[in-house]
């Protein structure tokens, strides 16, 4: 609740700032709100905040609320350089705060129901935020597409949590664990929508479409921290249904496990880079999804090391990816080149993030990497062979994707929106990258003590 | 004048509907739908600027309404004069379907709804259907009956927004609207008249936002409501329409959400199927919706100021789709 109050009363403080301030003093508070987050980090069990009627708070909620704040707060800094935000900016740094203040209390909350409205509401900005901000026509399906799929995904959940109340009066999901021997169609119902949001595959195809039509800052929200929803909600119903769970998720991880090999080959065949980071979300979003339905301590912490250096390293490629793409007007790999071979620097850092994103050491992805095959190999030792054949094609296509982007055949000098990239505008990467290192060495803290 | 005798008749129908739910005699009730239909055929008639199409909206509405009352007279009769006949039954339940427009009987909604204004859209839409769902009777003695009056209504739910999402005319979007949102009443009075009352009050209040919106735009076309709205009222356009995608916290969302509520406690999956898809198809169509309204031009500024009484309007709008489910949940 602190955390809450201190989000609306520095916003009221900054509303009264006038208008060029207001943004540099909303990024400053993101700042401010998320080190205060950072006093939930406590360990095992819940954390001081959890004094409270409505909420309660544990490190999975905290690292993501952290999370939140951080993604949100680099989203308005990185749309506020870039120069292809139509209409009034201000609209759009209110709509991140309402939508970072509806997932804080999204990963707050005790009972299924309220985390139902919080998480159908956070919609809303993000659809406002692509219909107003996105690059084109196909934006209108585009939004029908996200709506539909996480909205009709999530209607059996509201039958389920709507049956709790009913039989037990509350849908209040803490400390209580039902020992009872469901079907697989209330584990479908529970799990569905968090299954779409993730996106697993089959659900995925929202995802892509989605991306390519939000701006900048919409793609790092979109990326960064709504996605995580789902593994927050999976690990949520979990708390409380987890009894008999084993045959479906096996069918859940098999299904993940195609899909991290069907999300790399796409990602070899796209010519546009944010297409090609999109698709990159559903191989590496299989992750969680095998470490949480492998039912086991190891799996549950890979998954929270992914969902959250996906969230940082994700973000970080939406990110540059932005900056590349304004450099040449053009979200074309073969169009990025010339951009890229014009300032170097660029090229180093989309080597970085490149590397980042492949999981290559010191990044942490690796750690939950590791951390899930082990989980999934608990199961059947030859899970592994779909795993292997993943690292291989994401290995293909991050290579790919790097040659394509700082080498070609053509020696000519190309012109360029801006000739250097300040670093100004690479801020919002280092700040991107600087968790991950926090996430490195702090990689146990969601083991259970 | 005109405006003067348009609210006396609408005035006096409302009159006869609230007389209506007072009676205890099925022929009362009926006498007071007809005295209530006639009353409204002068206030749906008036236009500032009459064109010679007034009379084909009317014209249908009236003689649909005429038809349905005929067939609820018949089966009175019926009824008074061979008490164990079933088939009263079905001529009341056709009857009454008629008059509601529900699927399939729906053909004479849209091509009214066309040719009437947008205060007769409101009446006929959102505020006589109430009066008419809370007096149509059980058919306890027939169960079959029922089965097809809800089944009619659970049809009303899937087709209206699939014809909304085809519908070229703002006022044919409305007409669905309206036959999917008397579909709907019909299921929640399966659950309790008090729940009808009060949906309807929201639906009404809504409706009449809806209503003025679009009739202060004088919006016709559905591709053309971007340019046609005014730009102070968009902001609560654009909430109103979020409000009835089914978003939450937005009023729609917590309404239906009561009923499902009360559905799950009653087992009526079929009811809870229904309003679910429907909410399903209603999301993509006011989506779109949504999108054609914002699609001329930026909010410069929110909100977009205009005169003091239409920045009131808008914001009452928003208000009201906004915060007005919470209100209804926790009294509910």
């Amino acid at each position: 609740m602190s955390l809450l109050i201190l989000m609306v009363l520095s916003c009221f403080c900054v509303v009264f700032l006038n208008k060029k301030d207001q943004v540099v003093a909303v990024i400053n508070c993101f700042g401010v709100w998320s080190a205060f987050s950072l006093t939930y980090w406590g360990g095992s069990g819940v954390s001081w905040e959890s004094l409270s009627e409505l909420f309660c708070v544990d490190i999975y909620s905290s690292s993501l609320i952290s999370l939140t704040l951080w993604v949100c707060g680099i989203s308005i800094m990185v749309s506020s350089a870039l120069v292809n935000l139509r209409g009034t900016f201000n609209l759009f740094w209110v709509l991140v705060t309402l939508l970072a203040f509806m997932l804080v209390q999204c990963f707050m909350v005790n009972t299924l129901a309220m985390f139902y409205v919080l998480f159908e509401s956070t919609l809303v900005p993000m659809i406002s935020i692509i219909g107003i901000w996105g690059g084109q026509f196909e934006r209108v399906p585009s939004i029908q597409y996200i709506a539909a799929y996480t909205v009709g995904g999530s209607f059996p959940l509201l039958l389920v949590f709507t049956a709790m109340e009913l039989h037990s009066g509350s849908s209040f999901m803490w400390f209580i664990c039902s020992k009872m021997d469901f079907n697989w169609i209330f584990w479908t119902a529970c799990f569905l929508g968090f299954l779409i949001k993730l996106p697993a595959y089959p659900f995925h195809t929202w995802l892509p479409k989605a991306h390519v039509q939000a701006p900048v800052g919409g793609s790092v929200i979109l990326a960064g921290i709504l996605l995580k929803l789902g593994g927050y909600g999976i690990t949520r119903l979990m708390m409380l249904f987890s009894y008999t769970l084993e045959s479906f998720g096996i069918f859940v991880i098999v299904l993940s496990l195609y899909g991290s090999v069907y999300g790399a080959v796409m990602c070899i065949r796209q010519s546009d880079v944010k297409k090609l980071i999109a698709f990159s979300s559903v191989p590496h979003m299989a992750f969680p999804v095998i470490g949480l339905f492998s039912c086991t301590e190891v799996g549950l912490v890979g998954a929270y090391i992914m969902l959250v250096s996906h969230g940082f390293i994700s973000s970080g490629l939406f990110v540059l990816c932005g900056i590349s793409s304004e450099l040449v007007h053009s979200r074309k790999i073969k169009a990025m080149n010339e951009g890229v071979r014009a300032i170097p620097s660029l090229g180093f850092i989309w080597l970085v993030m490149i590397m980042a994103n492949l999981g290559v050491p010191p990044c942490p992805v690796i750690i939950s990497e590791v951390l899930s095959v082990v989980s999934a190999i608990a199961l059947w030792p030859w899970v592994f062979v779909p795993l292997a054949l993943y690292f291989v094609l994401s290995g293909v296509y991050s290579f790919s994707l790097y040659c394509q982007l700082t080498t070609s055949k053509v020696k000519h000098k190309t012109e360029v929106l801006f000739n250097e990239v300040t670093l100004k505008d690479m801020k919002a990467m280092y700040l991107l990258l600087y968790p991950l290192v926090e996430v490195l060495f702090k990689w146990d803290l969601w083991a259970m003590a | 004048m005109q405006l003067v005798s348009m609210l006396v008749f609408l005035t006096l129908s409302i009159m006869s509907s609230i007389v209506m739910m007072f009676v205890s005699s099925i022929f009362w009730v009926w006498v007071m739908i007809d005295i209530s239909t006639l009353f409204m055929i002068p206030f749906l008639a008036a236009e500032s600027r009459p064109k010679k199409s007034w009379f084909t909206g009317v014209g249908v509405y009236f003689v649909v309404q005429f038809i349905g009352s005929v067939s609820i007279l018949f089966a009175m009769v019926i009824d008074w004069a061979f008490s164990t006949s079933v088939f009263c039954s079905y001529v009341m339940c056709l009857g009454f379907s008629l008059k509601l427009g529900l699927v399939p009987l729906h053909f004479w909604v849209s091509r009214s709804f066309a040719y009437f204004h947008y205060g007769g859209i409101f009446v006929v839409g959102a505020g006589q259907k109430v009066f008419v769902i809370a007096c149509v009777p059980m058919f306890s003695d027939v169960p079959f009956c029922a089965y097809l009056f809800y089944g009619m209504a659970v049809g009303s739910m899937l087709y209206g927004p699939v014809a909304m999402f085809n519908s070229i005319l703002v006022k044919s979007f409305l007409a669905y609207s309206s036959v999917n949102h008397t579909g709907f009443l019909v299921i929640t009075s399966w659950f309790g008249l008090h729940l009808i009352y009060l949906y309807s009050f929201i639906y009404c209040v809504s409706m009449m936002f809806l209503t003025w919106m679009l009739w202060s735009g004088r919006c016709v076309l559905m591709k053309e409501l971007g340019t046609d709205l005014p730009a102070c009222y968009k902001t609560g356009f654009i909430a109103t329409a979020l409000s009835f995608s089914g978003f939450p916290p937005f009023l729609d969302f917590c309404t239906k959400y009561v009923v499902i509520q009360i559905a799950m406690e009653g087992r009526a999956f079929i009811a809870i199927f229904a309003v679910l898809a429907s909410s399903l198809m209603n999301l993509i169509v006011w989506i779109w919706v949504t999108s054609l309204a914002a699609s001329s031009g930026m909010i410069s500024s929110l909100p977009p100021s205009s005169s003091l009484l239409s920045d009131i309007f808008n914001i009452s709008c928003i208000s009201w789709n906004l915060f007005s489910g919470m209100a209804f949940g926790m009294l509910y």
